[in-house]
């Protein structure tokens, strides 16, 4: 038994490190066709590189966005700028409560917002974090940090990610990474934001009605981000960005779900709740939306001005 | 709890740990303890259906006793026909209750009587078809006095409830296994060592072959109707490899984790595709249930030994009820009556059991001969799994007929990526390699030992950067 036990311990102790520096060479070199389970995409599509180093540069703002793309995508800093106030949107593709929790925890004391205005889509509690990972873990300055997460979304996939960017780290190839500011349709704005001017296709995606099951670590670090801005003692906005009808109908739980986030606001917990998909704003699926989650940029300008109008009481508190 | 889940990675060490250092000493403890994390293993899934896995156990228990005290056959039978009626009653009621009323209320419909079928919103039990047919087996024994009843209800319930081969096999006979829980177990190193290498082996099938196959085959049978006949035929050949992956990595993962806990377990699968014909097939093929069917309806039909006419009969109905045990639905019927189609020829002429050794014995490749023989077997087999596959039979049949189109180009976005196919051909070359024993690297042969663990180390590697993780199901436990 011992020597079984021992061969066993032996063998472990020499892969692990084999399989670590494998996984980063292999991350390091050319070889496009091993890397299937390897997800390392700096820069990615939420050019979220770019947001985080911008991130690291600014202090002292008035509003901070937190939440997925309908968030970096449907909340334009330059809307509120004209009313004289700063924002920077934190938010990124899929960000899961898991990647708030984290993101909120090492930018906060930074950014000093004297509001936060948190985007909680529904299917973001039920996924497991591991496409907001990836991308974390390719764009974050120092990945080191993110070995706590990577435990808590506990797949082959996300380990390897996570030891590619340590690599990434340790030969410093973010100094000469230059992310493009426009890729294809979308447009980088300084605050985070990512412009599309585009609009809907004709072809209007086949969508399933579904039901959101609740991922319990979601939950947790949602609960735990809510609690931490207590402390902190900033104000902090639930919202939810608008999608289009259609998509919103499809989702079987909505009321659930509004009832959920309610239960903070009779708690005390949080400000406020606004689903702006309740709300009936002037939105036309062809000419404010460029697909059935993501409004374009005439959208968003819609949505802005009455996202404007709700966050201004209490920013001005 | 799925063999590929984290959850598993540390369920195993820590019972292995536990079983071997805490509970060694005494047998019943150790008994005891087998039974308790069976139940937590299944109850990982559903808590609620370890009462069924107990009432079922507890029913065959007592059959057992009642049928050796009996004196009189009346009352032996009564108590078998009670375990047979217990189990196939709830194996009846999980699996097939809406199959039957849904085909009835359709053969009402047929007739012109509109009525809709009474459906109930039943779950099916994981592992229902593998335990009661292992628990089953047992009255069976005691009955034909091929064993006596056991007394001890522990080993008892462990015996059917035993963690890894509980949800999907492979399906022991008490004989086999019972006994196992009764005589102290003694930790070997080589069976320790012959455990791992088949884990090893049996994830690599499993999380690399079957999971990323499966990517293509569900995009292939989602799209048949645009698919090309290339991709038709690519995705039933890549269904195959997915269907053997599947479920000899779990038989392999399943015998490999008994070995840890000092059991041996019967070898489930033994290189199918490398069979000369459909019998050949048919003995290398979840040999487990096979055997099951041979022993407990086959033989009692009267086999193949009584007139042709009832020989075809009963290759029919073992095929077809074999097909039906995979699942309630008209496509695994048929695909066991084009088994038995395939097999009765060979009957007919005597040839069933000409090809009863192993392929190019003692030799490095198989002749010409050998070649055409299993690609054929191979061939028609892949037609089988189409109909295994579909969700009915008009898709199946449609998804043939389309193979015949003549469409050769690449329609569909997605296509299989070139590592699959260079993990198939590994896997494919390893299988031939061990086509003469029970089971994948054994490779005490080879000397220098350094070579083993560049094995080792190679196939943990090709997990981790080709595995499919995102802990799919074994597609052997909604059987």
């Amino acid at each position: 038994m011992y020597k079984f036990l021992i061969k066993l311990l032996i063998l472990l102790f020499f892969f692990v490190p084999i399989y670590i520096i494998f996984i980063g060479s292999v991350h390091l070199s050319s070889l496009d066709s091993l890397k299937a389970n390897i997800k390392f995409k700096k820069g990615g599509n939420g050019h979220l590189f770019t947001r985080l180093k911008e991130a690291d540069t600014i202090k002292n703002i008035d509003i901070l966005v937190l939440g997925s793309s309908h968030a970096y995508r449907g909340i334009d800093p330059r809307v509120f700028e004209r009313a004289g106030y700063k924002l920077f949107n934190l938010g990124s593709s899929s960000q899961s409560h898991i990647q708030t929790e984290f993101l909120v925890k090492e930018y906060l004391e930074r950014l000093n917002p004297k509001i936060v205005l948190y985007e909680v889509y529904p299917n973001v509690f039920q996924n497991d974090g591991f496409e907001s990972f990836i991308d974390l873990a390719s764009n974050y300055r120092n990945p080191l940090g993110l070995w706590r997460m990577a435990l808590k979304i506990n797949s082959i996939p996300v380990y390897n990610t996570w030891i590619a960017s340590l690599f990434d780290y340790a030969f410093n190839n973010s100094i000469n990474f230059n992310e493009a500011i426009i890729k294809k349709d979308d447009i980088y704005i300084s605050g985070g934001y990512v412009e599309k001017k585009k609009q809907m296709n004709n072809s209007i995606e086949e969508l399933n009605s579904r039901k959101t099951e609740i991922n319990n670590l979601q939950i947790e670090s949602f609960e735990s981000t809510i609690e931490f801005l207590n402390k902190k003692r900033i104000p902090t906005l639930l919202i939810q960005a608008p999608i289009t009808s259609e998509n919103y109908e499809h989702l079987h739980n909505r009321r659930e779900f509004d009832n959920f986030f309610e239960n903070y606001v009779k708690g005390d917990k949080v400000e406020n709740y606004i689903n702006y998909n309740n709300q009936k704003l002037p939105l036309d699926n062809s000419l404010h939306f460029y697909d059935s989650h993501h409004l374009n940029q005439d959208g968003v300008e819609v949505f802005n001005e009455f996202l404007l109008k709700s966050v201004k009481g209490y920013v001005n508190e | 709890m799925l063999f590929n889940s984290f959850e598993f990675a540390l369920f195993l060490p820590l019972s292995f740990l536990l079983y071997w250092f805490v509970f060694k000493k005494h047998l019943k403890a150790q008994n005891f303890f087998l039974l308790a994390i069976s139940y937590l293993f299944y109850g990982w899934w559903d808590w609620r259906f370890l009462s069924l896995i107990a009432f079922s156990s507890l029913v065959d228990f007592i059959a057992g006793q009642q049928i050796e005290k009996s004196n009189t056959k009346a009352r032996k039978k009564l108590f078998l026909w009670i375990s047979i009626c217990t189990n196939l009653g709830f194996l009846g009621f999980f699996k097939y209750f809406n199959f039957f009323t849904e085909s009835f209320a359709d053969m009402l419909n047929m007739v012109g009587m509109q009525t809709n079928p009474w459906s109930l919103n039943v779950i099916l039990p994981v592992g229902i078809s593998f335990y009661t047919f292992q628990t089953m087996s047992y009255t069976i024994d005691v009955y034909r006095e091929q064993m006596k009843a056991e007394k001890d209800p522990i080993a008892f319930f462990a015996y059917v409830s035993f963690f890894p081969q509980l949800v999907a096999g492979p399906i022991e006979r008490a004989v086999n296994l019972l006994p196992q829980f009764k005589i102290k177990r003694e930790f070997s190193y080589e069976q320790g060592a012959d455990g791992m290498r088949l884990i090893l082996w049996g994830l690599f099938k499993k999380v690399v072959i079957a999971d990323n196959c499966a990517i293509f085959v569900n995009e292939v049978f989602a799209n048949y109707q645009t698919a090309s006949g290339l991709e038709l035929i690519l995705g039933a050949v890549f269904f195959a490899f997915q269907i053997y992956g599947d479920f000899s990595g779990y038989s392999d993962i399943a015998i490999g984790t008994a070995k840890l806990f000092g059991f041996d377990l019967m070898t489930n699968f033994r290189t199918p595709y490398f069979s000369r014909d459909m019998a050949e097939f048919w003995r290398r093929w979840h040999i487990s249930l096979s055997t099951w069917f041979r022993d407990y309806v086959y033989i009692p039909l009267g086999g193949s030994r009584v007139g042709k006419g009832r020989a075809v009969f009963n290759t029919f109905v073992i095929f077809v009820v074999s097909g039906f045990w995979h699942g309630a639905n008209w496509t695994f019927i048929v695909w066991g009556a084009l088994n038995a189609v395939y097999f009765l020829p060979l009957l007919l002429m005597g040839k069933n059991r000409k090809n009863t050794d192993t392929v190019a014995e003692n030799r490095v490749l198989p002749n010409l001969r050998e070649l055409w023989q299993m690609g054929s077997t191979f061939g028609l087999t892949c037609l089988a799994w189409v109909f295994f596959r579909s969700e009915s039979v008009g898709d199946a049949w449609s998804y043939i007929t389309r193979i015949s189109s003549m469409n050769y180009r690449l329609n569909l976005n997605m296509r299989p990526s070139l590592f699959v196919f260079f993990c198939i051909t590994i896997f494919v070359l390893v299988e031939w390699q061990i086509r003469n024993s029970n089971f994948a690297i054994r490779i005490k042969h080879l000397r220098v030992k350094i070579l083993r663990y560049v094995v080792y180390f190679g196939l943990l590697l090709l997990i981790g950067l080709f595995g499919a993780f995102n802990e799919t199901e074994f597609i052997y436990f909604q059987f």
